[in-house]
């Protein structure tokens, strides 16, 4: 699927989205709005760097490491961690079944020697013919950042956070997934120090392909149990 | 405490926006996020602040707001900030001494070992798989990680995670009363009367003082 990057400024600046929010908040149809979120207050950033400011000069913050922060975030973690770690269930059941049991020791035989300092250990769940799990947190945002990243925004927005236990069906479509008729779904809420990695199902069309290849194929969103990966079809192929 | 980060379903907040998928969208974001991971508080006994930002504002000032007033909150408990060193940065700033900011070459290695939380000490468990429990229905005004939507509903134990400290008593500076955490199975029926789908189910990790035995 193709993600469009697309700004929170970009919402405010086009309109409709919140304006539909509020218009439609205000008629106490809020189902219906595109998003309804919090603005921070204008000036925040300028309060931002008031305070980073101080830190800094008072020696309790050093922007080189905010900087190595920052780029660690940005380029050293993210969802091909956790694909790696889809990519070995795939091929090797023996793998699965020993990363369903502890996925926090399982995934030291890849090489992948913690799960960051969340603090917490790593629990994964498998998808099947008729289980589909999604995994929330609906009292933070607590997320499996040290396989995939951090979290995109959607995971962190309100509507996410207190639709996906009451109405996770809906919430599903939102996200273009379609069910069949005898899936369950699975909603595992972060509550506490457990971070929950989704295994989806291998797509058709895979046989053959190698772990690295496999790798490549899965998406963050499917990680999350918000994606369904499709049909792989080689290029040229409708 | 009953607070309005406690959102399990509730309604109101409209669709879900999938193509927002970036982290961040803008620069001062990402500051004081990583900014907000960098200033350790620990030591200082600062507490947590994030569950206790008053309501409106919570939902006004979206998610890095909140790292802002995590952070702003911190440093001003701890004593390494003061709230006049904060309105006039350009003015005179105290030096803080025993301080070890983190350097940019320990950040790598900080951020990737594993800490993990978990006790490892023997703890009897109250519960076993396959047990059903109900979610005490209590109201605690401190922090706690029982969402309002699970308290008096029943469920069926899966897993047994282990024994860790639990939340609650640690925001009150009570101590890690060490405990077992539970995967604990509720049926969307349960949860959510004639709203809940018959074929879905929604699962939680609950500490052990949360939970007591349905005869």
């Amino acid at each position: 699927m193709a993600k469009k990057k697309i700004s929170r400024r970009n919402f405010l600046a086009t309109g409709p989205a919140v304006a539909a929010g509020s218009a439609i908040s205000a008629r106490g149809l809020t189902q219906e709005s595109e998003a309804v979120h919090g603005t921070p207050p204008s000036g925040i950033s300028l309060r931002v760097q008031s305070l980073i400011s101080v830190l800094t000069k008072k020696g309790l913050l050093d922007p080189k490491a905010v900087d190595a922060l920052i780029e660690y975030y940005e380029t050293k973690i993210g969802p091909h961690t956790g694909a790696q770690v889809v990519a070995r269930a795939w091929v090797d059941p023996a793998f699965k079944t020993r990363l369903l049991e502890n996925a926090s020791s399982t995934i030291t035989e890849l090489g992948l020697t913690g799960i960051g300092n969340s603090r917490a250990d790593l629990v994964a769940v498998a998808n099947s013919a008729q289980v589909q799990n999604m995994v929330v947190c609906t009292l933070c945002s607590c997320y499996p950042w040290a396989l995939l990243g951090l979290p995109p925004s959607w995971y962190k927005d309100f509507a996410f956070r207190s639709r996906a236990v009451i109405e996770p069906r809906a919430v599903l479509e939102e996200f273009g997934m379609t069910l069949e008729e005898d899936v369950e779904v699975h909603v595992w809420d972060s509550t506490a120090d457990l971070r929950y990695l989704v295994i989806p199902e291998r797509p058709e069309g895979t046989e053959g392909m190698t772990e690295e290849e496999l790798a490549a194929l899965v998406t963050r969103d499917s990680m999350v149990g918000v994606e369904k990966l499709q049909p792989y079809r080689p290029e040229g192929e409708v | 405490m009953n607070g309005i980060h406690d959102m399990g379903g509730m309604d109101g907040f409209g669709k879900v926006q999938p193509q927002d998928s970036e982290s961040f969208h803008e620069d001062w974001e990402k500051q004081i996020y990583v900014a907000n991971r960098l200033v350790s508080t620990q030591s200082l006994n600062a507490g947590r602040s994030a569950n206790s930002l008053n309501p409106v504002d919570y939902l006004g000032w979206g998610y890095f707001g909140r790292s802002l007033h995590s952070l702003e909150g911190r440093v001003l408990r701890s004593g390494l900030v003061t709230e006049e060193e904060l309105k006039n940065p350009e003015g005179r700033l105290a030096r803080v001494d025993d301080y070890q900011a983190v350097r940019a070459e320990e950040v790598e290695a900080r951020f990737r070992t594993r800490r993990g939380s978990r006790i490892q000490v023997e703890v009897p468990p109250k519960f076993q798989v396959g047990d059903r429990v109900m979610v005490k229905n209590e109201h605690p005004r401190g922090r706690t990680r029982r969402p309002r939507y699970f308290r008096g509903r029943q469920g069926q134990v899966q897993r047994d995670r282990g024994v860790w400290p639990f939340p609650d008593t640690v925001a009150l500076g009570l101590g890690d009363k060490p405990q077992h955490c539970y995967s604990v199975k509720f049926t969307a029926i349960e949860l959510w009367g004639s709203r809940g789908d018959p074929r879905d189910v929604v699962y939680a990790d609950l500490f052990e003082d949360y939970l007591e035995v349905v005869s």
